[in-house]
């Protein structure tokens, strides 16, 4: 075979290849955050995703001084829990992990964390802003990543989470919760009228 | 003392009152026993899967994916490659997978493939294993496991030879390799009761000669042939995880749902389960709102039965008026006369309620596998018998009224 067919075999045959794009969004709904809540031997754990629509009134990237600050400061206030979350007093929570970001673009890429020393009562806190290059111009959105971590003295007294955050951010209509806990699963639908979920 | 007058009152009228009673305790009984039946329904269903943390299917919606994978009902829109499911099996949060395999029946049952883990992890009711009574567990690759329900209807015992069928309602048989019942699973209540468990390799050996969907003609691979081959499958159906800690099941469901090889998506049995009974929950609305009709209904009843007994009572009436009781007593009288009846009523009702699930819960669970639990009236269920007995004082407010008004006049004027 002369190599010039080879050449072109080799083109033809890397290009369904190269061709393979995944292209998917995942669903995004302004007005609604999304919360899973994890409730295992007294540790729990609290994501939150909120729109950015909701949260700071803006999807686009932050590119004034104004738009950055409002980003900043909306990290700032999810890196006080209490004022996001509240948790049974009877409980003994104390904080043991914070994270918040706010994640643009529409390619998900992967936060994992972990090693978190759940023994010190210090808190560990984080805030970033992740801005990714645009992959696409069409269909941006951004959202706010929170995540909290407690531990808690008694397991049992953790009945269920109130939600401060719709004090927090009058933009934000609803919060679709999932949670699991000892005694299985379940979903809640949250507004500002009702903004507390009880473990069934 | 006016409380022994509306004692010796309802005792003089037995008759009647017993039978307003009777009505308000069938009233109360049903309303009652309709609530257990929706609670029992719900725990029931809710029981049906436990202790899964997540199901992994084609990526369809939430309570479609629970409805084939968990209840049978209805059909995977896709598989899953063998490739990605053992890419979730490898990942470090999963501490079990079951795979299972959907698409074939025996008679009005399906065929489920999958392996004998599925027997070690699927849990009903509140962590309650399968038990084979009956037999063993898949260890032949011929060898197939079925349900109660299975069991009952074809009359099938251990040992019986079982020829699977093709898809779900065809005329195609899998009959150059027959199954043989390997064992019984106990009455669960839950979907695997209808159901034909064989093993995941078994879906595949049946398969060999088959392509896309039919079988090849005149080819017929011996059995001892297909015993040797590899018959890892190239799909499943559907995938049962547990993962080692329950702060890691969001972090996972995140992960396979943005898969980027393959469209897949995992849901939390339990919530899935929520969302299901949300849009069956209407129906539960309506049966509420018919038994409470029929509680309106008995006390709209016995509302009428004194508004008639006042025409009988006129001259005793006036005869309490004349020797000095006040209209307020009498007005207390009939209000206190009515409160006992739907009291005793309700407490008739709760005895009917109770024997009624002494006897029917052994019924009632082999039958549709429904376990109504018999517990002490709830806080919900006592407010309700409150309710009644203060629904029926507020509606014998309108003949008492009336009574308060006439008792003097009425009753000793002479009429002609």
């Amino acid at each position: 075979m002369k190599p010039i067919y080879l050449a072109l075999a080799t083109t033809t045959l890397a290009t369904p290849a190269l061709a393979q794009d995944t292209r998917e969004l995942d669903a995004h709904v302004h007005g609604v955050s999304t919360v899973e809540i994890a409730v295992e031997h007294g540790a729990i754990e609290i994501n939150i995703l909120s729109p950015g629509m909701d949260i700071v009134g803006f999807e686009h990237e932050a590119s004034s001084a104004e738009d950055k600050e409002a980003v900043a400061a909306a990290i700032r206030q999810f890196l006080t829990p209490e004022e996001i979350v509240s948790l049974p007093e009877g409980a003994g929570c104390r904080l043991t992990e914070v994270l918040a970001h706010l994640h643009t673009g529409d390619h998900d890429d992967e936060h994992m964390h972990e090693g978190d020393d759940h023994t010190h009562d210090d808190d560990h806190a984080e805030g970033e802003e992740h801005d990714h290059e645009d992959h696409a111009d069409e269909a941006r959105h951004s959202e706010f990543h929170v995540t909290y971590g407690f531990a808690c003295d008694d397991e049992d007294a953790l009945t269920g989470v109130g939600f401060p955050f719709f004090e927090q951010f009058p933009n934000a209509e609803e919060i679709e919760v999932q949670y699991v806990t000892e005694t299985g699963a379940g979903t809640a639908e949250l507004t500002p009228d009702a903004a507390k979920v009880s473990f069934e | 003392m006016i409380l022994r007058l509306a004692f010796g009152s309802l005792l003089a009228r037995a008759l009647t009152v017993s039978m307003t009673v009777l009505a308000i305790a069938l009233s109360v009984a049903l309303f009652l026993g309709v609530e257990k039946v929706r609670t029992g329904a719900k725990a029931s269903f809710a029981d049906t899967i436990s202790g899964t943390d997540l199901i992994v299917g084609p990526r369809s919606g939430s309570v479609q994916l629970l409805l084939y994978s968990v209840f049978r009902i209805g059909n995977a829109t896709n598989n899953v490659t063998w490739q990605s499911y053992q890419d979730i099996a490898n990942r470090p949060e999963v501490d079990w997978i079951v795979p299972i395999s959907l698409g074939d029946s025996h008679r009005q049952f399906r065929v489920m493939g999958t392996t004998q883990a599925f027997f070690e992890h699927y849990k009903y009711r509140g962590g309650r294993s399968l038990e084979i009574g009956d037999g063993h567990g898949l260890n032949d690759l011929y060898d197939a496991v079925i349900g109660a329900e299975v069991a009952a209807t074809l009359d099938y015992a251990v040992g019986a030879p079982i020829v699977v069928s093709h898809g779900l309602a065809s005329f195609t048989h899998h009959d150059d390799q027959p199954f043989r019942v390997a064992g019984i699973v106990d009455r669960t209540g839950t979907p695997v009761d209808r159901t034909v468990i064989v093993s995941l390799e078994a879906i595949e050996a049946i398969h060999v000669d088959w392509q896309s969907g039919a079988q090849i003609p005149g080819q017929s691979t011996p059995v001892e042939q297909i015993r040797q081959m590899d018959l890892s499958p190239s799909a499943v159906t559907a995938a049962l995880v547990g993962v080692k800690s329950r702060l890691q099941i969001f972090g996972l469901q995140r992960w396979i749902n943005t898969y980027p090889e393959e469209p897949l998506l995992a849901v939390l049995p339990g919530v899935a389960l929520q969302e299901l009974w949300q849009i069956v929950g209407v129906a539960e609305t309506a049966l509420i709102g018919v038994s409470a009709m029929v509680v309106v209904t008995a006390l709209l009843g016995m509302m009428a039965m004194i508004f008639s007994s006042l025409n009988e009572r006129r001259r005793e009436m006036a005869i309490w008026r004349a020797m000095g009781a006040r209209p307020s007593t009498i007005l207390g009288l009939l209000v206190l006369e009515a409160a006992l009846m739907a009291a005793l009523g309700a407490l008739l009702g709760l005895a009917l309620l109770y024997t009624g699930l002494a006897l029917a819960q052994p019924v009632v669970d082999s039958a549709f596998g429904l376990w109504l639990p018999i517990a002490p009236p709830t806080g919900r269920e006592l407010a309700t018998l409150a309710g009644v007995i203060g629904a029926a004082a507020l509606v014998s407010l309108f003949p008492a009224l009336r009574a308060y008004r006439l008792s003097l006049s009425d009753g000793m004027m002479v009429r002609i």
